[in-house]
C-alpha cells in the first residue's frame, strides 16, 4: 500500500506538486494519468525517495519513505521513465548487480531471470551489453531489474513505452497477476486504453494538483452517459472545455 | 545555399553533436573558464615577448623567412592534429549523426557545416599564437617591417588555418573510409592502450639493456621523430609563399599564391566530401548485433551472490574499463603515467645549473643517501598525484552516473556503502598505478642496492596514503559539486582540470624537494643530514597517513549527507 498525504515540491516559488493526498490500496493496479509537465514523474520520484519533498509524508507498506528510506525502498520496485541505464554492463551483470543490491540470494535468482528473459523473449541477449539492446529490451530489462527482488509494491513510470504487443501484453498480465496477490502496482501513463482496460483505479493530476482519484466507474459517474474518457480526461487535465458537471474531485 | 545556412546556425547553436548543450552551466562547474581567460590572457602576452626576443635573431640568422616559416610549421602542424580529433569526432561520432542523415542535406553541406565550428575554434587558436608573436618579432627587430610583413602575418594566419583544417578533414574522411575498424571506439582505446604499455615496456627493456642509449641518443630520436611527424605540416604549401610575402618579396603576386592554393585545398576538401563521406558515414551506422548465448556454468557464476560494497566496486570497474572515455582518460592515464613522465624527463635538456656534490667523499655519500631518499619520496609523490590527478576517476565518482544517478536514491542501501563501494573501485585503480608499480621495483632495487628497505618502505607507505588522501578529496568534491547533467561521457571525462592542477603541484613538490637534498649536506644545516632526513620522511608518512585516516573519517560521516543532498 502506498500512501501519500499532503505531499509538496517546491522549486524556488514554482509548486511542481502541490499538496496532494492520495493512496494506492493493496489488491490494486492504479493508473496515473496526466498530461506532459503535470507533475507525474516528479511525484513518482518522491515516492520512490530519489527527490525530498519539501512537504508531506510517503508511506510505503507502512513505512515512511524519508524516516525510515532502506525499510520503504525494500519494498518496491522502480522503472524509471527511461531505460537508458547501465548501458556498458550485460544483461545479466545488471540484473545481478540489482540482485545483490537487494540481498537476494544465489537460489532463485537464476530461476527468476530464466523465467523472465524468457517471457519477454531476451534469453539471448543476457549475455550481451545493454547498448547493443533496442528501446524495448532496453525496458525489458529494466523492469526484470527492478522485480528481481521480488517487491510487494511496483512503481513503473510509462512502463509499456516501447514494448512490442507481446511484451506489453505480458507486462499486462504480470501486473494483474501481482495485483491479484493482494500487493501493489502504481503506474504513470498516456495511454488512456490501457488505463481503461487494465486500472481498478486512476489518478488524474494536472499541473501538480491531483483532480481525481477513484475507479472509473465513479469517474464515469459523474458525466453524462456515453461521454468517451478521452472526453473526460481532457475536461480533467483543463484542455477540453465541456458542459458537464465534473465528476469525484480529491 | 539556404539550407546550409540554416544546418550551419543550428550544428552551432547545438554544439558539437556529443557534447553538452548547455556550455555556459558547463563552465560555471568547472574551473574551464578561469583556465581559458587566463590562458587568453597569458598566452598572447608571453608569445608577444617570445617574439620580441627572437626578433633581433632575425638579423644574425637569415632574416624574417627562417623564423616565420618554423612558426607557421608549427602552428599548422598543431592545428592539423586537434582539427583532425575535433573533425573525426564531430562528423563521425557524434549523436546526431543518424538524425543528420536522415535529412535531405547533401554530404559536403553536412560535412561543412560541421567543419565551420571547427574552424572558429581554430582560426581563434591560431590568432592567439601568430599575432602576438609576429607583433613581438616586428617589435624585437627595430619595427621596420615593411607592409607585406603585415600582410603576409594575416594572410597566412587565416590561410595556414584553413588549410590546416581542409587537410584535416580530408585526413578524418579517408581514415574513416579505409580503417571501418575507427568506428569502434572500444577496440581503437584497447588497441591504444596496449600499444602504449607495449611502448612503456620496449623503453624500459631497451633502457635497461642498451647502455648505449644516452640522453643524447635519446635527443637525437626525439629530434628526427619530430621531423617526421612535421611531414604533414610541410605538406601544406601556402607557408613558403606567406613567409616571401613576410620578407617583402612579390607582395601582391604570393598573395595571389596564397589564396589560390588554399582555395584549391578547400575545393579538394568539397571533392573528397561528396565522393567519400556518405560511405564512411554510413560505415559508422552498421552497429554489431551479435548475440552470445550464456551457458550453464557462466549463469551459475554470474548468479553468485556477493556483498553490497563488492558488487559497487565491480560495476564500476567494469563500466569504467568500458567505456571508451573513461578507459582514456580514467584507467589508461592512471597506470600509464610513467610514460608520460619518463618522456618529459628525456625531452629536457637537464638542470640549469649543477648540483653540489660535496667537498669529500663523505659528504659525496651523504648527497648520494640524501638523494635516494629524496628520489624516494618525489616518487611516491609523483606515483600519488600522477595516477590520481590525470585520471578523470576520481574527481567523477557521481559525475559519471550522470541520469543514471536516480538509483543510487532509490535503492535500499545507504549512501555511504554506496559512496565508499564507488570509492574503491577508484582506490584499485589507483593502487595498481602506484603502490603496483612500486613493490615490484622495490623489490629489484632493494636486491641490487640501488636503495634501502627503509627509503623503499617509506615511499610506498606514503604513495598509499597520499593515494587515499587524494582519492578521498577528489571524491568529496565532486559530492558535493556534481555535474550529472552531461549529454557525453567524453565532455565529463574530459573536465578533469582540477587533478591538473593537482599533478603539476605534486609534481613542483617532488621537484623542489629532491633538488633541495644536497644543499643540507653543503650548507651543514643538521648535523646528521641523513638520519634528520629519514626522520622528516618518517614524520611526512605519519603526517600523510594522518591525513588519510582524517579525509577517510570525514568522507565516512559526511558521505551520505552530500549525496542526501543532490537533488536531481
Amino acid at each position: 500500500m502506498i500512501e501519500i498525504s499532503h505531499l509538496t515540491k517546491t522549486y524556488g516559488d514554482r509548486k511542481v506538486v502541490n499538496d496532494c493526498t492520495w493512496e494506492v490500496p493493496d489488491g490494486a493496479i492504479m493508473g496515473f494519468i496526466g498530461p506532459n509537465g503535470a507533475g507525474k514523474t516528479t511525484h513518482l520520484k518522491m515516492i520512490t525517495g530519489v527527490l525530498r519533498p519539501t512537504a508531506g509524508t510517503v508511506k510505503l507498506n507502512g513505512f515512511d519513505i524519508t524516516k525510515e528510506p532502506l525499510k520503504a525502498k525494500e519494498t518496491f520496485g522502480y522503472v524509471s521513465d527511461s531505460p537508458d541505464h547501465f548501458l556498458r554492463l550485460k544483461g545479466v551483470e545488471y540484473l545481478n548487480f540489482m540482485a545483490d543490491i537487494y540481498g537476494m540470494p544465489s537460489e532463485g535468482r537464476r530461476e527468476f531471470i530464466e523465467e523472465y528473459a524468457d517471457r519477454f523473449g531476451i534469453a539471448d541477449a543476457l549475455n550481451s551489453k545493454i547498448l547493443s539492446y533496442s528501446h524495448g529490451m532496453r525496458q525489458k530489462i529494466m523492469v526484470m531489474g527492478a522485480l528481481i527482488h521480488k517487491p510487494p509494491i511496483w512503481i513503473l513510470d510509462e512502463p509499456l513505452l516501447g514494448l512490442d504487443p507481446q511484451s506489453a501484453f505480458e507486462l499486462k498480465k504480470m501486473m494483474r497477476e501481482h495485483a491479484d496477490a493482494g500487493n501493489s502496482v502504481l503506474f504513470s501513463t498516456h495511454v488512456l486504453e490501457v488505463a481503461e482496460k487494465l486500472c481498478d483505479r486512476i489518478a488524474v493530476i494536472r499541473q501538480g494538483e491531483i483532480r481525481f482519484t477513484g475507479t472509473l466507474d465513479e469517474l464515469r459517474s459523474g458525466y453524462p452517459e456515453g461521454t468517451s474518457l478521452e472526453d473526460i480526461f481532457l475536461h480533467l487535465t483543463g484542455e477540453k472545455q465541456a458542459s458537464v458537471e465534473t465528476g469525484t474531485e480529491a | 545555399m539556404k539550407r546550409f545556412l540554416l544546418l550551419a546556425r543550428v550544428l552551432r547553436k547545438c554544439g558539437k553533436g556529443n557534447e553538452k548543450q548547455d556550455r555556459q552551466a558547463d563552465l560555471k562547474g568547472d574551473n574551464s573558464l578561469l583556465l581559458y581567460v587566463a590562458g587568453g590572457l597569458i598566452l598572447p602576452v608571453v608569445l608577444f615577448f617570445v617574439g620580441r626576443f627572437f626578433g633581433p635573431l632575425s638579423l644574425l640568422f637569415g632574416g624574417v623567412e627562417p623564423f616565420m616559416a618554423t612558426l607557421f610549421l608549427i602552428v599548422a602542424f598543431m592545428l592539423l592534429l586537434m582539427s583532425l580529433m575535433d573533425l573525426i569526432s564531430n562528423m563521425f561520432l557524434s549523436s546526431d549523426l543518424p538524425y543528420l542523415m536522415s535529412l535531405p542535406f547533401s554530404p559536403r553541406q553536412i560535412v561543412f557545416a560541421r567543419t565551420l565550428n571547427t574552424l572558429k575554434t581554430m582560426v581563434i587558436l591560431s590568432s592567439l599564437i601568430i599575432l602576438p608573436f609576429g607583433v613581438g618579432f616586428a617589435v624585437g627587430s627595430g619595427g621596420t617591417q615593411p607592409a607585406g610583413y603585415w600582410i603576409g602575418l594575416i594572410a597566412g594566419d587565416l590561410a595556414t588555418t584553413v588549410a590546416a583544417v581542409a587537410l584535416a578533414g580530408i585526413l578524418a574522411i579517408l581514415i574513416m573510409t579505409v580503417f571501418r575498424i575507427a568506428r569502434n571506439r572500444e577496440m581503437m582505446a584497447v588497441i591504444g592502450a596496449l600499444l602504449g604499455f607495449a611502448a612503456l615496456i620496449g623503453y624500459l627493456f631497451i633502457n635497461k639493456s642498451n647502455t648505449a642509449l644516452n640522453a643524447e641518443t635519446v635527443k637525437e630520436t626525439a629530434g628526427a621523430v619530430v621531423s617526421a611527424l612535421s611531414g604533414p605540416a610541410v605538406a601544406i604549401p601556402v607557408i613558403p609563399f606567406v613567409t616571401k610575402m613576410m620578407a617583402g618579396k612579390d607582395v601582391v603576386l604570393n598573395l595571389l599564391i596564397v589564396l589560390a592554393i588554399t582555395a584549391a585545398i578547400a575545393a579538394l576538401y568539397l571533392f573528397v566530401s561528396d565522393r567519400l563521406y556518405l560511405r564512411a558515414a554510413l560505415n559508422m551506422q552498421d552497429s554489431s548485433s551479435k548475440r552470445r548465448s550464456l551457458g550453464t556454468d557462466a549463469m551459475d557464476r554470474a548468479c553468485r551472490q556477493r556483498g553490497i560494497l563488492s558488487a559497487y566496486t565491480r560495476r564500476d570497474l567494469r563500466l569504467v574499463f568500458r567505456n571508451p572515455a573513461y578507459m582514456t582518460n580514467g584507467w589508461l592515464l592512471a597506470l600509464a603515467w610513467p610514460v608520460v613522465l619518463l618522456a618529459t624527463f628525456f625531452l629536457k635538456d637537464g638542470l640549469p645549473f649543477e648540483l653540489p656534490t660535496g667537498d669529500s667523499a663523505e659528504q659525496a655519500e651523504m648527497i648520494r643517501s640524501l638523494m635516494t631518499l629524496a628520489g624516494s619520496i618525489a616518487v611516491a609523490l609523483m606515483a600519488a598525484c600522477s595516477t590520481v590527478g590525470l585520471s578523470c576517476l576520481a574527481g567523477t565518482l557521481i559525475s559519471r552516473e550522470g541520469a543514471s544517478f536516480y538509483y543510487l536514491k532509490m535503492v535500499p542501501v545507504s549512501y555511504r556503502l554506496q559512496v565508499f563501494g564507488k570509492r574503491n573501485a577508484v582506490l584499485t585503480i589507483a593502487g595498481i598505478g602506484s603502490v603496483g608499480y612500486e613493490i615490484p621495483a622495490a623489490v629489484v632495487l632493494c636486491a641490487t642496492g640501488t636503495v634501502t628497505p627503509l627509503c623503499a618502505l617509506l615511499c610506498i607507505l606514503l604513495t598509499a596514503a597520499l593515494v587515499v588522501i587524494l582519492v578521498n578529496l577528489e571524491a568529496a568534491h565532486d559530492l558535493k559539486k556534481p555535474n550529472l547533467h552531461w549529454e557525453s561521457e567524453a565532455s565529463i571525462a574530459k573536465s578533469n582540470s582540477r587533478g591538473m592542477i593537482i599533478w603539476f603541484v605534486c609534481i613542483l613538490l617532488a621537484m623542489i624537494l629532491f633538488l633541495a637534498m644536497p644543499f643540507l649536506v653543503v650548507l651543514s644545516l643538521p648535523e646528521n643530514p641523513v638520519l634528520f632526513a629519514t626522520l622528516i620522511a618518517a614524520g611526512l608518512v605519519l603526517i600523510a597517513w594522518g591525513g588519510a585516516a582524517l579525509t577517510e573519517r570525514r568522507l565516512n560521516r559526511k558521505s551520505a549527507l552530500w549525496l542526501g543532498n543532490i537533488d536531481t
